[in-house]
């Protein structure tokens, strides 16, 4: 027996066990063994896998942009800004206005306003549901007192609840909209603005 | 060298291989990369209201009244002395104005009471002056009046002083005062046509 | 982040679906009124005390009509008419003997005529009284003033002896204004 060392043949033992089970026992192969051919003994080796769950808003298809009406309060608003989600399971959405209404600046006596009020409608579409809501934009604000049911921000349990997946599913859409305004107050002239926030989260 | 004499490292058959040493049952868990989704979307809506004055209710932009004063002249052919009263005790000669500004102006123009045909002269006259005159109701209060005689050249538009009130009420109240010939001797020339005319112009300002 | 299609960036501009005026609002009152073609006369009558009518003396013409008792005599009345179409006439009513109202004899006379002129605004218009009627209407126009009455030519229809007693006879004046046919 020469110096070099009786070896064993070396086993490589490489597990990626991310399991409980922990490390497995070696087993050692070798030939003349009986199953063995050659020193190769084929494994079958079961492998599964699974995906998590994930939502949010399709990638590029989030709610963004800016609609701009002029003489709004004689010709009314009408809107729509159309997203996709990309959820896997359920999901809610909902929307926070930051005035409440469409508001321009300055303070007025009574008889006048500076806040015009409109409708914010939802439509979410999903593959086996589509879900729908309307409120009026003054129920929501972070403060509204009698808030809508889909003001955000989005949680698992609060918003407008999609009972359904919805991967690429079109004909989703946030809808503004009023008629044309009739008081009683009277709008001042000048600019006016809002902007409407829209989350979407996995429901639970 | 191995008990056989090969040399295992170089002899061998025994590939070297990877031996997936797991224990019963186990998995292979992938876990899927946490996706950066975009959970959140901001759209922007934006207006803009015009400045104007409108006339309520209906949004229409004109207001006024025709005053039908009859015979003009007494039983001695004069100007009726009571032709005041009876103008301003006329119908329609209120009116409610909103505008959407906060600086409206106003401007009153009042035309003679002119005949159609008939001429002056002689110790007779055919026109009849008076004195046109606007009272408006502004959120701090009463404005004017805002007055003009027919005799002088139109009114030049004037600020009301504030924005119109928006009660619910009339906020333009318009009376007249003052018919005059040139001179209180004067007859009245006959004509069945008299006519003359007030015009009130509120514009929205800067 | 790629732009998406489906991310909507809409920017509607301002349809001209309503109209671009209604910015002002303007109150107009009309106001309507008449004045009546009328005459009035402020001054309405006035008298003419022409006393003794008859010639005095003993001549050939004793007791027949001075004329100079009536021709001259004038009087002015006061009046106006507002319109341009306003007409005027005048109308001589010959004085008569109220105390002695049968047929006179012979060579008496009981009636005086005479021609009556009313002048108004430079228009003049007359009639005599030995007519019945007014004269023609003559135009007087817009005038406010004096309507001045004249008498002229006196005479008595035989020239014959005025019978005595009271004598009292009238000049009428007509302002007209215009006729305006009904509507």
């Amino acid at each position: 027996m020469t110096g070099r060392a009786s070896l064993t043949a070396i086993v490589l033992a490489i597990g990626i066990a991310l399991l409980p089970q922990g490390a497995a026992a070696q087993t050692v192969y070798a030939a003349g063994q009986p199953g063995v051919v050659g020193g190769n003994r084929q494994l079958p080796v079961m492998v599964t896998a699974s995906v998590g769950g994930h939502c949010g808003f399709a990638t590029g298809s989030a709610p963004s942009g800016t609609y701009t009406q002029p003489d709004f309060d004689v010709v009314g608003l009408n809107h729509d800004f159309s997203f996709a989600l990309d959820c896997t399971g359920p999901s809610r959405v909902a929307v926070v206005s930051a005035n409440g209404g469409l508001l321009t600046g300055g303070s007025v006596p009574t008889g006048y306003t500076t806040l015009a009020p409109y409708t914010v409608a939802l439509n979410v579409v999903g593959s086996t549901a589509t879900a729908t809501g309307s409120c009026a934009v003054s129920t929501l604000t972070a403060t509204a007192g009698a808030p809508c049911t889909f003001r955000g921000p989005v949680s698992q349990s609060q918003g407008l609840l999609l009972n359904s997946t919805s991967v690429n599913q079109p004909g989703t859409y946030l809808r503004v909209s009023a008629p044309a305004y009739s008081g009683p107050s009277m709008l001042v002239s000048g600019s006016y603005s809002d902007t409407l926030t829209v989350t979407v989260s996995a429901a639970s | 060298m191995l008990a056989n004499g090969s040399n295992f490292e170089r002899d061998s058959t025994v590939k070297k291989f990877m031996l997936m040493a797991l224990g019963a049952g186990s998995m292979i868990a992938l876990a899927a990369p946490a996706a950066a989704q975009n959970v959140t979307g901001t759209v922007n809506i934006t207006g803009s209201v015009a400045g104007k004055c409108l006339v309520v209710p209906g949004s229409g932009s004109t207001f006024g009244t025709t005053v039908a004063l009859g015979e003009l002249a007494d039983a001695t052919g004069k100007l009726r002395t009571n032709i005041a009263t009876d103008f301003n005790a006329a119908a329609g000669l209120t009116a409610r104005v909103v505008c959407t500004t906060a600086a409206p102006t106003i401007s009153v123009d009042a035309d003679p009471i002119t005949a159609a045909t008939a001429t002056g002269g002689g110790g007779y006259d055919n026109s009849i002056d008076f004195t046109a005159s606007v009272a408006v109701t502004t959120t701090s209060g009463a404005a004017g009046p805002f007055t003009n005689d027919s005799a002088a050249a139109a009114g030049a538009d004037t600020l009301i002083g504030g924005r119109l009130a928006n009660n619910g009420s009339d906020n333009i109240a318009i009376s007249a005062s003052n018919f005059r010939t040139n001179t209180a001797s004067d007859l009245l020339a006959a004509d069945p046509t008299y006519t003359g005319k007030i015009t009130v112009v509120i514009k929205p300002g800067a | 982040m790629k732009t998406s299609i489906l991310a909507v960036a809409a920017v509607i501009a301002a349809t001209a679906a309503f109209p671009a005026a209604a910015q002002n609002a303007t109150g107009t009152v009309t106001i309507n009124g008449s004045v009546a073609d009328r005459c009035q006369f402020t001054l309405p009558s006035d008298v003419i005390n022409a006393g003794e009518l008859s010639l005095q003396g003993s001549g050939a013409t004793a007791g027949k009509l001075d004329s100079s008792k009536l021709d001259g005599q004038t009087r002015t009345l006061q009046g106006w008419c507002n319109g341009t179409a306003a007409t005027m006439s005048v109308e001589a009513q010959r004085l008569v003997n109220t105390t002695f109202t049968t047929t006179p004899p012979a060579g008496f006379d009981r009636v005086v005529n005479y021609t009556a002129t009313a002048a108004a605004n430079s228009a003049n218009a007359t009639d005599t009284s030995v007519t019945d009627g007014a004269g023609s209407a003559v135009p007087v126009g817009l005038f406010t003033g004096d309507v001045k009455v004249t008498l002229s030519g006196s005479s008595s229809p035989t020239s014959g002896l005025l019978v005595a007693g009271d004598y009292s006879g009238q000049v009428l004046v007509t302002l007209t204004p215009a006729v305006t046919p009904a509507p």
